[in-house]
C-alpha cells in the first residue's frame, strides 16, 4: 500500500467525522497559531527597534569627553551625561576632526558632529513653528540616515565658512512655504531663540523619516545648520563634546576603537580632570537581541505547551478511533493487510490531522501577527523559517502521538478484532 | 490439515480445548460444507484454515506450503492472495463505496490502481451489482451487501473461498441467490469452497458434508461427486 493511498484513506475517514476532526485540530491550531503569532510580533519588534537604533547611529563609535573617574569609584555609566565637560579647554578641538580624518584615512568613512538640539521658534510670514535647531557637520546627516527631498545637504564649506544656511523639516516646508520648493529654496527663515532672531537661508528640505520609533510617532521638527553657526546662535563655546565615528567597511571596530582611544589618551595626557572615552553600542544591540530572542523563545515555549496538549488530544482521539474501528481493522487484516499497512494508515491519519491543523494555525497566527504588528506600526509577516518549522513540528507531533495508537491497531489480533462488537 | 488441536487460555484455570485433534483435507476444486451446532468448533477451524488463527498443535499445509511456521506478514500475504472470506455479517467497511470495498484486498496485494478498478467493476457486474458501484454499505440491502462481500472475496482470484454462514443473516430467497453464486463459482471457475453452516439442507447441496461435534469431526459424507 503506497503513501498516496494511505493519505486518501486517511482523508476519507477524516471526512466522515468532520466535527471530531475539527475539535481535535483545534488544539494544534491554537498551539501553532500562538507560536507563529509570537514569532511574527517578535520579528516586528526586533526589526523596528534595531531600525530605530541603527538610524540613531548605534553602529558608530562614539568619542565622548568625560571627567576622569576617581580611582576607587565604580564604572562610569556610559549613558549619563553628568560627567560631560562644558568648560572650554576640556572639549575636543574642532580641528581634531580633520586630524582624525587624515590619520585614520583608510579606516574611517565619516565623523559626525552634532546632536543635541536647542528648541526655538521658526518665524514665518503667516505662521510660526517650534523647531529644534541642530548644529551639525557635513557627515552628520548621511550618517544618521537623513535623506534630502529638495535642495542640498550641509557641506564642509558651509561649516568652515560659517554660512548661515539651513536644511528644514518637511513640516516647516509645508507650514512656512506651502510645500513649494521654488518658494523655499533660497528663501530666508528666521530662527528665534531667547528673543534673538537669526536669519538662515534654506538650502534643502529633508525627507520624512520612515514611520516608527519606539517613542511617539510624531517626529520632531528639526532644523539643521552648520554647527559653527549653531554655536554662535546658542552662544556655545567652540569645541566638541561628542564625535560619532563610522568605521570603513571591513575595518575591525574593536582595533579602531583601541587606536582612537590611544590617540585621544595622548591628546588629553596633560588634562588632569577630563579625558575622552570611546564607546560603542554593539554590545547593547547584542544584549537587546539576546533579550528579545529569549523572550520570543519563552513565549514560544508556552505555545509549545499548548501544542503538546493538542498532541495529547490527537493521541486521545486516535485511540478512540482505533477502538471504534476495531472491527474494520480485523476485516482489513483478514483481507490481507499487514501490520505496517494498518500502522501506516493510522499514523498518516494522525499526521494529516496535525498538518491541516498546522496550516490553519500558520494562517491564523500570521493574521494575528499581522494585526498585532501593524498595531505596533511595523507590519511584519511570519518568518518563513518559522512557518516551515511549525509545519514540520506539527507533523512530528502527529507522528509522535499517532504512533502509539497506530501500533496498538497494528498489533490487534485479527480474530479478536473481527469478534469485537 | 492434520491433528489440529486448539486450546485457549493454556496453563490457566479456564483452559479450554476447542479442537481435539482434527484432521481435515480439502481437494482443489471441492465444495465442502462443515456443519455443526454452535460451540462445535467449526468457526475456530475456519479461522485456522483462513490463517487468522494458529493452532496449538498440528500441521497445516496449504497448497504444498507449511503455513504454520511463517511470519505474520507472510500470512497476511497468503490471506490476501489465496483466501477469500465471506462472513455472516458481511463485514463491509462503512463510509467507502462498494467499488472501494472490492478494491481493498487488491490494494493490500499491491495491484496498481487502474487495474484494481477495472477488476472491481468486472467482479461487481458478475455478482449483479454493476448498477450500485458507488453505493456505500449502509445504502445496500443484506443480499446486496453479501454480493459485494463475495465480489471482494474474489478480488485477488484466490484458490479458496471461506464462507462462514454466509446465508445466516439473509432471508431464504436471498440466501438461495447467494448459494447459487457459490455453485456457479465452484462449477465455472473451479474455486475450492469451504462452506460453514448449520443449515443441513444447504449443506447437502455441496460435494461433501463434514459434521463436527464438540471439537471433533464425527463424519464426512460425500453427497455429489
Amino acid at each position: 500500500m503506497s503513501l498516496a493511498e494511505s493519505i486518501l484513506l486517511a482523508l476519507t475517514s477524516l471526512r466522515s467525522n468532520k466535527m471530531r476532526a475539527l475539535l481535535t485540530l483545534l488544539g494544534v491550531i491554537i498551539g501553532i497559531a500562538s507560536v507563529i503569532g509570537i514569532l511574527t510580533i517578535g520579528k516586528a519588534l526586533q526589526d523596528q527597534t534595531l531600525n530605530s537604533l541603527e538610524s540613531l547611529g548605534a553602529n558608530d563609535l562614539s568619542a565622548q569627553v568625560e571627567e576622569r573617574p576617581d580611582e576607587d569609584s565604580p564604572e562610569p555609566d556610559m549613558f549619563a551625561f553628568s560627567g560631560a565637560a562644558n568648560s572650554s579647554g576640556n572639549l575636543i578641538p574642532e580641528e581634531t576632526v580633520d586630524t582624525l580624518r587624515d590619520r585614520f584615512a583608510g579606516s574611517i568613512t565619516g565623523i559626525s558632529v552634532g546632536g543635541m538640539g536647542t528648541q526655538g521658534t521658526l518665524i514665518g510670514d503667516t505662521a510660526d513653528l517650534k523647531s529644534d535647531l541642530l548644529g551639525v557637520n557635513e557627515d552628520y546627516m548621511w550618517m544618521n540616515g537623513v535623506e534630502m527631498n529638495y535642495g542640498r545637504a550641509i557641506t564642509q564649506d558651509d561649516v568652515a565658512a560659517q554660512r548661515p544656511v539651513a536644511v528644514i523639516a518637511p513640516d516647516t516646508f509645508n507650514t512656512l512655504f506651502d510645500a513649494n520648493p521654488n518658494l523655499a529654496l533660497g528663501s530666508e527663515v528666521a530662527f528665534e531663540l531667547n528673543g534673538q532672531e537669526t536669519f538662515l537661508r534654506v538650502i534643502g528640505v529633508y525627507k520624512e523619516a520612515a514611520a516608527g520609533g519606539l517613542v511617539g510617532s510624531n517626529p520632531t521638527v528639526h532644523t539643521y545648520t552648520p554647527y559653527t553657526v549653531a554655536n554662535d546662535i546658542t552662544h556655545t563655546e567652540d569645541g566638541l563634546n561628542t564625535l560619532s565615528i563610522r568605521a570603513a567597511q571591513g575595518v575591525d571596530q574593536d582595533s579602531l576603537k583601541g587606536s582612537l582611544q590611544t590617540y585621544f589618551d595622548a591628546l588629553y595626557a596633560n588634562n588632569d580632570s577630563h579625558h575622552v572615552a570611546m564607546l560603542d553600542f554593539r554590545k547593547q544591540i547584542e544584549e537587546f537581541n539576546t533579550i528579545l530572542g529569549a523572550m520570543s523563545l519563552g513565549i514560544s515555549a508556552i505555545g509549545g505547551i499548548s501544542l503538546l496538549v493538542g498532541g495529547i488530544g490527537v493521541m486521545n482521539i486516535m485511540l478512540v478511533s482505533v477502538t471504534e474501528r476495531t472491527r474494520e481493522i480485523g476485516v482489513r487484516k483478514a483481507l490481507g493487510a499487514r501490520r505496517r499497512d494498518i500502522r501506516l494508515q493510522f499514523v498518516v491519519e494522525a499526521m494529516i490531522i496535525c498538518f491541516i491543523g498546522g496550516i490553519l494555525g500558520v494562517l491564523l497566527g500570521g493574521i494575528l501577527g499581522l494585526i498585532m504588528s501593524s498595531a505596533i506600526g511595523y507590519i511584519s509577516l511570519p518568518p518563513l523559517s518559522g512557518i516551515v518549522i511549525a509545519l514540520v513540528f506539527s507533523m512530528a507531533i502527529g507522528l509522535f502521538f499517532g504512533y502509539y495508537p497506530a501500533n496498538k491497531a497494528a498489533k490487534l489480533d485479527p480474530i479478536d478484532a473481527l469478534r469485537y462488537e | 490439515m492434520r491433528n489440529i488441536v486448539k486450546t485457549y487460555n493454556i496453563g490457566s484455570e479456564g483452559e479450554l480445548t476447542v479442537l481435539h485433534g482434527v484432521d481435515f483435507h480439502v481437494d482443489r476444486g471441492e465444495f465442502v460444507s462443515v456443519v455443526g451446532t454452535s460451540g462445535s468448533g467449526k468457526s475456530t477451524m475456519m479461522n485456522i484454515i483462513g490463517l487468522l488463527d494458529k493452532p496449538t498443535d498440528g500441521t497445516y499445509t496449504l497448497d504444498g506450503v507449511d503455513v504454520l511456521d511463517i511470519s505474520d506478514d507472510a500470512l497476511a500475504s497468503h490471506r490476501a492472495k489465496s483466501i477469500g472470506f465471506v462472513f455472516q455479517n458481511f463485514n463491509l467497511i462503512g463510509r467507502i463505496d462498494a467499488l472501494k470495498n472490492v478494491e481493498m484486498p487488491m490494494m493490500y496485494a499491491g495491484i496498481p490502481a487502474k487495474q484494481r478498478r477495472s477488476r472491481a467493476v468486472e467482479l461487481l457486474e458478475m455478482v449483479g451489482m454493476g448498477e450500485r458501484l458507488n453505493h456505500e454499505p449502509n445504502e445496500l440491502s443484506g443480499g446486496q451487501k453479501q454480493r459485494v462481500a463475495i465480489a471482494r472475496a474474489l478480488a485477488n482470484d484466490p484458490e479458496i473461498i471461506l464462507a462462514d454462514e454466509p446465508t445466516g443473516a439473509l432471508d431464504s430467497a436471498t440466501g438461495r441467490m447467494v448459494m447459487d453464486i457459490f455453485h456457479q463459482l465452484n462449477k465455472e471457475q473451479g474455486k475450492t469452497i469451504v462452506f460453514i453452516t448449520h443449515n443441513p439442507e444447504l449443506a447437502d447441496e455441496s460435494d461433501r458434508v463434514v459434521t463436527m461435534v464438540d471439537g471433533r469431526i464425527i463424519g464426512s459424507e460425500v453427497k455429489h461427486s
